[in-house]
């Protein structure tokens, strides 16, 4: 797989390009005259100017902000350049690079080369799961893209928020599901003694709520469920590594149901729970595959 | 060296091959760089860098001098050429045994002794290398997109014309266009009429230093000349002093207004090359695509390759030809002042 998520669907319009970083590349993100969304090298071939500073023409290409040169996105050529008199054309060899770009899951994805170009990112079963998602958003992380999501997995509630509840990061439901492409952890989760209580409701030895969370390629799905075994909420969620301390987490979750079960990311990391993860046995690692997408190591 | 880069290119607009561009990483030497206003410089220490190197600058009784840092001397002996002129703290980056202070160009719209006004001076700073920002300046396209609002649209222009002259030392961008749009500028604030004018740009950049000169006449509006130092502090910042020659022009609101634009152009400038300055500084070698209109940029590639190469050999002289491209008054077709003035 080679397919990597840049960013949501919903930020990428039709009026202003959007600039992600991908890996190593720096990405020009908009949507031509069709509403297709088209992924193109944020550096415009006259003078590396970033093209995301620039605007969307009426015919849907992508104008460079200091010269006015402009490209279509899904090959990358230079199609106009100002001032030019009528007998002159541009060079075939005037061009940018352009990536193959797909939107699945609410998500869009951007490929490593054109053998990427008409495979499909994701699953059916992500793109069903997603179906549920309403809500979303995305958020600059002061934290490495690698670590965030292996502090996901080792310590939930050093990432997340689930109004009422109480994740408890020291006791495990069983052992890690682990394989070559994903990891699987499982969580007690209790409830609050009252709303904004750090203390536990029951403190018994049972746990009617328990988290789910699931890693595989760049996205984690997490799965808080009651009592019944039931989906109480859920969120599916993607870091995007911006710099080497830096991501930017991309989330899409369910509405708030009518228990009113908010789960959210923090904006930054609760050092405690990190702290007491850190000395407990076992830690999770992402799988390989994940890291190597993380690190812009195409497969 | 004169070339007439416009006229019907019925091959393409395209120029090549494409010259060999590493800006940032060499310190060309030997040339008088103007780092502060004079008014800036008083009895305590002004810091001021060329290419990295830190003068600590101070005024004593017998006018500026360049000390050690952490000197508390109010007055002595400095250890490096320094100058006071057009209102200019000039200081000599290079062997001080080549400083010759007629190295300094006249500059016929700023006083030798005395300093313009508050209003018509200023200092910016740019987020990249100087040699992306002389670029930048001898590039007049890019003028109908980032300034548009103060420059107008010359995409409509009946004739644009682009033309360049170059010696050893300095580039030179002439630009003529015909029946462009009066810019929102010129209506609205200084209110011409007329919807069309004619204009003709210079701009003038000194390669060693990064100082250059600029002016535009235009049929119906006024404009003045400016002057802006452009000096290499690192490669990831240019500080420039400008001064505007305000006196050049009768029209008193303008003589007030215009000056207030440059910080808005500046920031407009840099919105572009602080982005573009990692992209040449630290990435390797890439192949710009360029037209006609680069003409002038591509010949500063060129000569700015040829001192280097001249300075790695251990040239530091100037050649022969350096004085045709110190006539500002000349270059600029600006009035020359009834004094003269030669220390």
């Amino acid at each position: 797989m080679a397919w990597t998520i840049a960013t949501l669907s919903n930020d990428v319009s039709p009026h202003s390009p959007l600039g992600v970083t991908v890996g190593e590349r720096e990405v020009a993100l908009f949507r031509d005259a069709d509403g297709v969304c088209r992924a193109v090298e944020d550096r415009c071939a006259h003078r590396r100017a970033p093209l995301v500073a620039g605007k969307i023409t009426a015919d849907g290409l992508i104008e460079c902000p200091y010269h006015g040169w402009r490209y279509e996105g899904a090959g990358g050529a230079c199609k106009a350049i100002p001032n030019l008199s009528r007998s002159e054309r541009v060079p075939g060899n005037y061009r940018i690079a352009a990536y193959p770009c797909a939107e699945s899951a609410g998500f869009v994805w951007i490929g490593d080369n054109a053998d990427d170009a008409g495979t499909t990112p994701g699953d059916e079963a992500l793109a069903l799961f997603a179906k549920r998602m309403v809500r979303e958003g995305g958020r600059l992380i002061a934290y490495p893209a690698v670590q965030y999501r292996e502090a996901l997995l080792n310590a939930p509630s050093a990432v997340l928020l689930v109004a009422g509840h109480l994740i408890v990061d020291n006791h495990r439901l069983g052992e890690p599901e682990l394989s070559d492409r994903h990891v699987e952890v499982t969580y007690a989760v209790d409830q609050r003694r009252r709303r904004d209580s750090d203390k536990p409701a029951l403190a018994t030895a049972d746990f009617p709520f328990s988290l789910e969370v699931r890693s595989v390629g760049q996205l984690d799905r997490v799965i808080l469920r009651g009592p019944d075994d039931e989906i109480a909420a859920s969120i599916l969620l993607a870091a995007v590594p911006v710099a080497d301390s830096l991501c930017r987490v991309v989330w899409r979750a369910e509405a708030r149901d009518n228990a009113g079960i908010d789960m959210m990311l923090r904006d930054t990391l609760d050092a405690g729970a990190l702290l007491n993860a850190s000395k407990a046995a076992a830690p999770v690692a992402l799988p390989h595959s994940a890291i190597s997408i993380l690190k812009g190591e195409m497969a | 060296m004169t070339r007439n880069q416009s006229g019907s290119a019925a091959t393409g607009p395209a120029i090549g091959p494409t010259t060999a561009w590493r800006p940032g990483t060499f310190a060309l030497r030997d040339a008088w760089f103007p780092v502060a206003h004079a008014r800036d410089v008083g009895s305590g220490v002004s810091r001021r860098f060329v290419h990295g190197e830190p003068f600590y600058l101070r005024r004593g009784s017998d006018g500026v001098f360049a000390q050690e840092r952490g000197s508390k001397a109010s007055t002595g002996h400095s250890i490096k050429p320094v100058l006071e002129r057009y209102g200019y703290v000039w200081v000599w980056y290079g062997d001080p045994d080549n400083a010759d202070p007629q190295l300094i160009p006249d500059i016929p719209f700023l006083h030798p002794i005395k300093a313009q006004p508050a209003y018509a001076i200023g200092t910016a700073y740019f987020d990249c290398t100087y040699e992306l920002l002389l670029e930048n300046i001898l590039d007049l396209t890019h003028i109908d997109y980032i300034h548009n609002v103060y420059s107008g649209d010359a995409e409509e222009a009946e004739e644009d014309d682009v033309t360049f002259t170059a010696t050893s030392e300095t580039v030179t961008m002439i630009r003529k266009t015909r029946k462009r749009p009066t810019s929102r500028y010129q209506r609205e604030v200084l209110g011409v009429e007329a919807p069309f004018q004619n204009q003709t740009a210079f701009t003038h950049i000194f390669i060693r230093s990064g100082m250059c000169f600029l002016h535009s006449h235009y049929s119906h509006a006024p404009s003045m000349p400016l002057m802006q130092s452009n000096t290499p502090e690192t490669t990831r910042l240019t500080r420039a002093n400008f001064a505007f020659g305000t006196q050049q022009t009768d029209n008193a609101a303008f003589r007030r207004q215009w000056p207030a634009t440059a910080a808005m152009v500046a920031e407009q400038d840099n919105s572009v090359l602080a982005p573009q300055n990692p992209r040449y500084v630290d990435a390797p070698e890439g192949a710009d695509r360029s037209t006609r209109f680069d003409s002038a940029g591509l010949e500063f590639r060129r000569r700015y390759n040829a001192l280097v190469e001249r300075q790695k050999r251990g040239d530091f002289s100037y050649l022969s030809d350096a004085q045709d491209g110190a006539d500002i008054a000349d270059i600029l077709k600006v009035r020359r002042p009834t004094r003269r003035r030669r220390r």
